[in-house]
C-alpha cells in the first residue's frame, strides 16, 4: 500500500490507472484515501440517519463512472471526493429535511475547509505512527495525548533524556514529510 | 462543482501547518498549543472550533484512533460489487428474442392506485429528484421549490416533473449544454427550445443545449425516452453511444442500455437510424429496431407494451416475462435472474400502476404467473419455477 506522502513513482501509476478506469486503481486509491474520507463523512452524518459509508461509495461511484474526468494528481482526486462527499450530503439533506435539525445544515455547509482539515492532520499523525520504530512511535504518541517528557519517561520506565531523542526523531521524521512551512500560504489563504 | 482544488489545497495547508505546529510546540507550555495560528485565524469562528479540538488532547486522541480503526478492506468489497450491479443493471435492458416453447399465460389485472402517476409515490420514499447539471458543474435539484429563484441559462421554467426551454432564448447569452438526469422511480418532462417534447423514463439522461443552432438540432441520450419533435427544415438529431436517431417529423421512441443495446420504436412519422459505423436504416410506423452489440434487427411491435411508462403503468398485452422484468429493474433501481431462461419468455399480460411498491408489484406478478420471485440479495431478485 502507498501513502500520498511517499510520492514517486506508485504515485504515478495510480494516478494513469485511475484516469484509465483500472479496478485495481480505484481499488488503490480507496485504499490510501478511505479512512480519511469515511472520517470525514462520518463526522458530517452524525445525528443524522444518513450512512456516511453510502456518501463515500457515491461519491467514488459518480468519479468512476464519469469516464472523462482527468486528474493531474492524487490529490486532486481526493480533493473531488471530499467535496462529491459534501455534496451528496447536501442532496440526501434536501430530501430528508422532515428528519434533520435546521443547525446540522448550517453546521455542514459553513466549514469545508476545517472538516477537510481534520482527517487531513490524522492521515499525516497516522501515517508517522505507521512508520517510526516501535518505541519511538510509543513515545509519540504519549505527546500526542498530551504527556510531558517526565511523565512519559515515568510512565514507561525510561530516563527522560531518551525520551526526549524518541520524540526528536519523532518531529524530525514528520517534518521531513511535510513540506516546508506553509504559513505564508495559510495567511494569504484565509485573507489575514 | 465549486473548485474542488483550491477548498482541498487549503485545507491540506492547515492541517500540515497544525501538525507541524503539534510536534514543533512544547506541550510544557500551558497556554494552549498553537497561539500564533489561534491569533491567525480568530476571526473565523469555524477554525476557532477546529483549532480548539487540534489542540485538545482527548479529543486528538479519541479521534486518531476512530480514523485509524477504519479499515478500507471492509468497504471495498461493497463498493466493488455495486460497481458491478450498476453495470449489469445497464446490460439487463436488453431484449431477449428468445424462440423457446413457453407457456403462455394470460391475465389481465387493473390493480391501480387512486393517485395519478404524476401525485406518485409520496417525496419520502422517493430515492432522489431529478437534477440539471449546468456546464459550469453545478447540480441544481430539481425538487419543486424555490426553481423559480434559480437564474438556469435558456430555462424559462422548471418544477419536479417539467423544465421549459426558452423558445427565443436571449442571443447575448452563449449557448450552454444542460445535462439532465432522471433517477430511479421518476418520470420527467422537458420542452426543448424548438418546442419538441421529450418524455423521459427513469434512470435516463439528457443532454441538450439551452439554444439550437441553424445548422442542426441535435441532442444526446442514454435511458428511455419518447419524443415528440416539432418539424421543422432543421434536421433534428438523437445521438447515443452506439447510434444516430435523425428524424423526420414524428413521434418515436429511444431506449438504451450501455452494452452496445438499444431499440428504437417509431409510433408516427418517419425516422433514420444510423448505427455506428452502419449505415442508415428507415423505421416505418410501430417497426421497432434492435441493436444489439452491433446486429440490427426490426420487429413489428405492439407499441402499447412498450409505453406504459409514460401513464404511470406497467401495462402489457402478452409480453415477455423478461421484458417486464427489464421495465421493472429500470424503475425501481434493481437486478433479477431467470433460473430458467424459458421462463424469460413466458408471455403475461397485466396492467399496474407505477406507484405501488416493489413487494405489491412482485405480489403480484407471482400471483398471475405462477413463477416464483425470491429476493436473492438487496436488489436481486431471482424468478423460478415454482
Amino acid at each position: 500500500m502507498i501513502h500520498p506522502l511517499q510520492s514517486g513513482n506508485d504515485a504515478g501509476v495510480l494516478l494513469r490507472g485511475f484516469n484509465e478506469r483500472q479496478e485495481s486503481a480505484l481499488h488503490g486509491v480507496y485504499e490510501i484515501f478511505y479512512s480519511e474520507l469515511v472520517f470525514f463523512a462520518g463526522k458530517m452524518c452524525r445525528g443524522s440517519e444518513i450512512p456516511s459509508k453510502d456518501l463515500v461509495h457515491d461519491a467514488f461511484i459518480s468519479v468512476w463512472e464519469k469516464k472523462n474526468l482527468y486528474f493531474t494528481s492524487l490529490d486532486k482526486i481526493k480533493g473531488y471526493l471530499y467535496v462529491a462527499i459534501r455534496n451528496r450530503f447536501r442532496d440526501h439533506y434536501s430530501h430528508r429535511r422532515h428528519v434533520l435539525e435546521h443547525k446540522n445544515r448550517v453546521e455542514a455547509e459553513g466549514d469545508l475547509i476545517t472538516r477537510i482539515a481534520e482527517p487531513e492532520v490524522y492521515s499525516i499523525l497516522a501515517h508517522a505512527l505507521d512508520i517510526l520504530p516501535e518505541e519511538c512511535a510509543k513515545v509519540f504518541r504519549m505527546h500526542l495525548e498530551g504527556w510531558n517528557i517526565k511523565e512519559i519517561a515515568e510512565k514507561l520506565g525510561k530516563s527522560e533524556s531518551t525520551v526526549y531523542k524518541q520524540r526528536q526523531q519523532a518531529v524530525e521524521t514528520l517534518r521531513k514529510k511535510l513540506p516546508p512551512s506553509s504559513f505564508k500560504l495559510l495567511m494569504i489563504f484565509f485573507g489575514v | 462543482m465549486e473548485d474542488y482544488d483550491y477548498s482541498y489545497q487549503k485545507a491540506k495547508a492547515l492541517a500540515e501547518e497544525i501538525t507541524r505546529l503539534m510536534c514543533e510546540r512544547d506541550p510544557d507550555a500551558d497556554i494552549g498549543r498553537f497561539p500564533e495560528i489561534i491569533d491567525l485565524l480568530k476571526r473565523d469562528p469555524q477554525a476557532d472550533v477546529f483549532l480548539y479540538n487540534m489542540s485538545d488532547s482527548d479529543y486528538l486522541t479519541k479521534n486518531l484512533s476512530d480514523y485509524r480503526l477504519a479499515d478500507p478492506a471492509e468497504g471495498y468489497a461493497e463498493l466493488e460489487s455495486r460497481i458491478r450491479r450498476r453495470k449489469k443493471r445497464r446490460t439487463g435492458r436488453r431484449l431477449s428474442i428468445l424462440a423457446t416453447a413457453a407457456a403462455c399465460i394470460i391475465a389481465v389485472l387493473f390493480l391501480l392506485f387512486p393517485t395519478g402517476p404524476d401525485s406518485g409515490t409520496s417525496p419520502q420514499a422517493l430515492p432522489g429528484a431529478p437534477r440539471l447539471i449546468l456546464e459550469s458543474g453545478e447540480t441544481i435539484l430539481l425538487d419543486s421549490e424555490n426553481l423559480s429563484n434559480l437564474f438556469l441559462p435558456g430555462v424559462a421554467s422548471a418544477s419536479r416533473t417539467e423544465i421549459v426551454l426558452h423558445e427565443n432564448p436571449d442571443e447575448l447569452i452563449p449557448p450552454c449544454i444542460h445535462t439532465l438526469i432522471v433517477p430511479e422511480q421518476q418520470h420527467y418532462r422537458v420542452t426543448l427550445p424548438d418546442g419538441t417534447r421529450v418524455e423521459l423514463n427513469a434512470d435516463s439522461e439528457l443532454r441538450f443545449p439551452s439554444r439550437f443552432t441553424q445548422e442542426e438540432r441535435l441532442i444526446s441520450f442514454r435511458g428511455e425516452g419518447y419524443f415528440t419533435v416539432e418539424p421543422s427544415e432543421v434536421p433534428f438529431m438523437v445521438s447515443t453511444e452506439e447510434m444516430q436517431v435523425r428524424v423526420y417529423g414524428t413521434q418515436f421512441q429511444v431506449q438504451t442500455g450501455k452494452s452496445g443495446f438499444s431499440r428504437t420504436l417509431l409510433i408516427e412519422g418517419k425516422v433514420g437510424v444510423t448505427p455506428e459505423g452502419g449505415d442508415e436504416i428507415l423505421l416505418d410506423r410501430n417497426q421497432m429496431l434492435t441493436l444489439d452489440a452491433g446486429t440490427a434487427k426490426v420487429t413489428v411491435v405492439d407499441p402499447e407494451n412498450y409505453l406504459g411508462w409514460r401513464t404511470g403503468l406497467f401495462s402489457y398485452e402478452l409480453a415477455s416475462l423478461e421484458h417486464i422484468f427489464e421495465d421493472i429493474s429500470a424503475w425501481y433501481g434493481i437486478d433479477f435472474m431467470f433460473e430458467n431462461r424459458s421462463l424469460a419468455s413466458v408471455k403475461v399480460s397485466i396492467s399496474l400502476s407505477r406507484s405501488m411498491d416493489l413487494d405489491r408489484v412482485i405480489e403480484t406478478l407471482e400471483e398471475v404467473t405462477r413463477v416464483q420471485i425470491r429476493k436473492e440479495r438487496s436488489h436481486v431478485y431471482v424468478i423460478s419455477n415454482r
